[in-house]
């Protein structure tokens, strides 16, 4: 049973915008879910010797590839029994986490002012990701993407950049790879039906897993459980799969999601139809 | 007579198999070693393990097997059995009495540790002061490759013999049946295997080098666990930085000069207190190699009318050349070799396989070969396999003869009596001869007594 081991390439991008449900809801939970994803990172690494490692945290003003980093910073200490190089992740990425978000805080402060709805630039940070997916292709068999973020209890959020979502989705389907997303909700409202309709398209779109889960504590076993396995052996496990997705586009006009629309014979953009009452 | 005495170089999975349970128990006390374990193990397996991870109680069976689809059932079985012979799982209940697998929580324990931290430190540190002889990588790949074909070629007994080599490494070789004392006072000489072994890629080589070497280990006082674990904590430390030896005991110190002679750690003087790994010791966990970086080329000239041209004037990379091919020709930095059908043949009579003469030209092969996507020549590659396939086309049975049948009815009624029974290996009624196999030989003699009797 000689299976020759595939090195992955796993590119995950974590919403770091403090506005989210879920930190206002409880401090510590925010925390519970970064460590989370630290674990995840870690695991992924731990698979594989040859597995590579990219983490993009994506905010309201930039992105910014936090994980690796190019200088090696002086700190030499290590968690007791840790593997290095796992000590090494997680203080990178605890410290640049830290950064980000009080740069966040700050920006956010002045968008308030500005009576702006912040969002996360989610489909740039994709982006950067197949890019340096690009980059790292000859050093590994297959490569994946993985988005987390908690969800606003917003289901339109992310709309305005709808077209910049549906370019890096074909983007991934092209190169072959896989876009996952895991969407943390605040528990009072799960039991309505939020989804993010465009993530939920794009992880449809390149075969990947779309995940919605209002249980911060039991975060990193639904990683662990869902995202970690590479598109080979997902083949072999039985995991969860989408019920229905909406592929409502988003008209040209208000980046709304429409069920009906003007398309354009050329450029196949649509248009909003607007029913006048009268 | 068909047996085949080639030597195997056993993975890692398999090494930790066949120890008993008391000593497993030990080592996966050591975080490192689950490391390298959960590594080694197919790709089910180990997504199988980091989902119970965190899980503490038994998980019942019928659980365990509505996690895979049906096509990969066999797989999925397979992976539990390994589970369950590296005892990482054990059978157990659940309370209602159904059967249920648990983990061994001495793994999941040291993993957690590895994975997550809060345990106890690890013995290697990093130094923490800047090194005044930095080493940078390419200077530790040269070197390690250099001390590796130091006891390659003390092993093919070339240039300077015994220089730099310590008698426990001699010992191991010897252990090993890599080479043998043939009296008592000359050098050890190459074995069959010793053969085979040079044709080995180096990570296997040190592979199988260091296994038999750990099989030696208690006899020298050292102790298993405590060095397995080190070993392992130095095969995931990072290439190119300096690794302090503060803390750690004799034996360990001891067994560190031990590495160092072989070419794993690099360390300017004994008492420099400091260590670099070379990447012979990285890639002992790595699932596929990353070859030495060293500015060395291939050296192998293939064509296909069987020649092998070799740029080379190192003794041991001729004498590897002459185990399967016909030396011609031998000038300064370069000789030539054919390969023909009696030169393989007496290269796969000491048990060299087909497999690793072509991966062996391939692996040494001049970059100017590797224009082609197969590298050699196909016609040499089929050749050299249908050469060893020749070698299988006879089936060795022992057997008795029996001869000189006076008349043909005599043959005609053994012969029908032993082919019943099951016992006939072969007969010739022309020549009135059959060959019965040993089993068979008594009750076919006395059936003959007692038919000479009766007539």
């Amino acid at each position: 049973m000689e299976t020759s081991e595939q090195s992955t390439h796993l590119v995950v991008v974590i919403d770091v915008l403090p506005t989210t449900a879920l930190l206002l809801d409880d401090g510590t939970l925010y925390e519970k879910w970064l460590n989370a994803i630290i674990a995840f990172c870690n695991s992924h690494l731990l698979l594989n010797a040859n597995n590579k490692l990219t983490v993009i945290a994506t905010g309201c003003e930039h992105n910014t590839i936090i994980y690796p980093v190019d200088r090696e910073e002086n700190g030499n200490e290590t968690i007791p029994g840790q593997y290095p190089l796992f000590s090494t992740v997680t203080r990178v990425i605890c410290s640049q986490i830290k950064q980000l978000v009080s740069k966040a805080r700050y920006s956010l402060e002045k968008a308030e002012r500005a009576e702006d709805i912040p969002q996360s630039l989610m489909a740039g940070a994709i982006g950067i990701g197949l890019l340096k997916i690009n980059r790292l292709k000859s050093e590994v068999d297959s490569s994946r993407v993985a988005i987390v973020t908690a969800c606003n209890d917003n289901s339109t959020l992310f709309n305005s950049q709808y077209m910049n979502f549906m370019n890096v989705f074909f983007t991934a389907q092209k190169m072959n790879v896989v876009v996952d997303a895991c969407i943390a909700v605040s528990n009072n409202n799960y039991e309505q039906d939020i989804n993010l309709s465009i993530l939920q398209q794009g992880c449809d779109l390149t075969n990947g897993l779309y995940l919605k889960i209002s249980n911060v504590s039991a975060f990193l076993e639904y990683l662990l459980w869902t995202l970690l396995p590479d598109a080979e052996t997902r083949k072999k496990l039985l995991l969860p799969t989408q019920k229905k997705i909406s592929y409502k586009a988003a008209c040209f006009c208000h980046r709304n999601l429409i069920d009906i629309g003007y398309v354009c014979s050329v450029c196949l953009s649509s248009e909003l139809i607007t029913t006048k009452t009268q | 007579m068909n047996a085949k005495t080639s030597i195997r170089c056993q993975n890692f999975r398999e090494y930790l198999s066949q120890m008993n349970a008391l000593t497993l128990d030990k080592l996966y006390a050591e975080s490192a070693i689950c490391l390298a374990v959960f590594r080694e193990l197919p790709p089910l397996a180990k997504h199988y393990t980091s989902r119970l991870l965190f899980v503490e109680q038994p998980i019942p069976t019928a659980v365990i097997n509505s996690w895979v689809t049906q096509s990969a059932l066999k797989e999925h079985n397979e992976t539990i059995e390994m589970l369950k012979s590296l005892r990482i799982w054990s059978d157990a209940q659940v309370p209602g009495g159904l059967p249920a697998f648990l983990v061994n929580s001495t793994f999941r324990n040291s993993l957690k540790v590895a994975l997550l931290g809060g345990g106890d430190p690890w013995i290697i540190k990093q130094t923490k002061d800047k090194d005044k002889h930095e080493r940078d990588i390419t200077f530790l790949d040269n070197y390690a490759l250099e001390r590796w074909e130091c006891i390659l070629h003390f092993m093919v007994g070339s240039q300077n013999t015994g220089e730099g080599i310590s008698a426990d490494t001699i010992q191991t070789l010897v252990k090993a049946g890599l080479t043998r004392y043939e009296t008592k006072d000359t050098s050890p000489s190459l074995t069959a295997e010793g053969f085979q072994f040079l044709l080995m890629d180096t990570f296997s080589q040190v592979w199988y080098f260091v296994i038999q070497y750990l099989a030696n280990l208690e006899a020298k006082g050292l102790n298993l666990v405590e060095c397995l674990s080190f070993l392992f904590q130095l095969s995931f430390l990072t290439l190119g930085k300096s690794y302090s030896t503060e803390g750690m005991n004799d034996s360990l110190l001891a067994f560190l000069q031990n590495l160092r002679e072989l070419g794993l750690i690099y360390q300017r003087k004994r008492k420099d207190g400091r260590f670099y790994p070379t990447r012979l010791i990285i890639n002992l966990t790595k699932g596929h190699k990353e070859p030495l970086n060293v500015s060395k080329q291939g050296y192998i000239v293939v064509e296909t009318n069987y020649r092998v041209y070799a740029y080379t004037d190192s003794p041991l990379q001729i004498a590897l050349l002459a185990l399967f091919t016909e030396m011609q020709y031998r000038f300064p930095k370069f000789c030539l070799g054919i390969l023909t059908r009696d030169s393989v043949r007496q290269a796969f009579r000491s048990g060299i396989t087909a497999d690793q003469i072509t991966n062996f030209l391939k692996q040494h092969a001049h970059p100017s070969m590797s224009n082609t996507p197969t590298i050699l020549p196909p016609t040499v590659i089929d050749q050299i396999r249908l050469w060893e396939l020749e070698r299988d086309r006879f089936l060795f049975h022992e057997g008795i003869l029996y001869s000189q049948f006076l008349s043909q009815n005599d043959f005609e009624i053994l012969k029908t009596y032993a082919s019943d029974a099951g016992h006939l290996i072969w007969d010739n009624p022309a020549k009135r001869v059959m060959v019965v196999s040993p089993s068979g030989h008594d009750d076919v003699r006395r059936f003959w007594k007692r038919h000479k009797k009766e007539h």
